[in-house]
């Protein structure tokens, strides 16, 4: 299961190698951290600082989901030709070995965690526990083909960069960027003066 | 990266031949323009399909784009005809 976010124009823009190798970086480090530092930390700064780790992982996914890479994992077989349908489904069989992996390492380990109670392991409970849970393996699922990619594929050339669409000005974006930012980070501060 | 053989191809000459960028022969085929400069530097091996589209497009047997062994470079080519 993979997301590809096509641009309204239909051109793929211009991502360099380095920046989606980052934002994928970003995405499979910075939401685990994220969630640990809200579940071991009652203090509110350093919650805030989970939910700020979390809300990066999440704009790098969005800076990865119109890239080239996602693309292949993402965009519709039939828009894809022959060379992107075969790294497809090289993609999607490191995937399916990675996250069947995971899947087997956290099944063993909430088996031990609800079954032997002299360890005490921490193990979900709550509803935000699960919800957490479900968006890291959504998150895990989407990005992990366009990982592969963005290590596997070959440098693009000079004249393979003819082909790409201009690069715009993010000025625009970036505001937008900053003012959903924010908008959630002032949510969640309402959110815990309300509740509290 | 292709873990298969290696197949060697005449793409960039053919399409310099024709004046041709990456971008407007990945038009006419109908494939992305990078997928073109995977297949001139041997980064992937084309499908039949593709290889077939290549050959009718160019108007060239199969054989004469791709091949299992390295293409004589054309210099030597020249050189061999003048000795003759």
């Amino acid at each position: 299961m993979s997301f590809y976010m096509r641009t309204a124009s239909g051109r793929i823009p211009h991502r360099s190698r380095v920046s989606v190798r980052a934002a994928i970086i970003a995405v499979l480090a910075g939401y685990p951290a994220g969630c640990i530092v809200q579940l071991v930390t009652d203090h509110v700064a350093l919650d805030i600082f989970g939910l700020f780790l979390v809300l990066v992982s999440v704009l790098a996914f969005f800076w990865v989901a119109p890239s080239y890479v996602q693309r292949i994992a993402g965009e519709v077989p039939s828009a894809l030709d022959d060379v992107e349908r075969d790294l497809r489904h090289r993609a999607y069989a490191f995937s399916y070995t990675v996250l069947t992996a995971l899947a087997a390492a956290a099944v063993f380990y909430l088996a031990v965690a609800n079954d032997d109670t002299r360890l005490t392991l921490w193990a979900p409970q709550s509803y935000s526990h699960w919800n957490a849970i479900f968006f890291g393996v959504l998150i895990y699922s989407f990005i992990m083909p366009a990982a592969w990619l963005a290590w596997t594929l070959p440098e693009p050339d000079a004249e393979d960069l003819e082909g790409e669409a201009p690069v715009r000005k993010g000025r625009a974006r970036i505001w937008l960027w900053s003012l959903l930012a924010v908008g959630g980070m002032t949510g969640f501060v309402l959110a815990r003066l309300i509740s509290g | 990266m292709s873990e298969t053989a290696i197949i060697h191809n005449r793409l960039p000459v053919l399409r310099a031949e024709r004046g041709l960028s990456r971008k407007a022969l990945a038009e006419a085929l109908g494939v992305n323009y990078q997928t073109v400069g995977y297949l001139e530097r041997g980064d992937y091996n084309p499908s039949l399909e593709l290889a077939l589209k290549l050959a009718a497009y160019f108007d060239l047997p199969v054989e004469m784009i791709f091949s299992l062994q390295p293409f004589t470079p054309l210099s030597r080519m020249a050189a061999s005809g003048k000795g003759d």
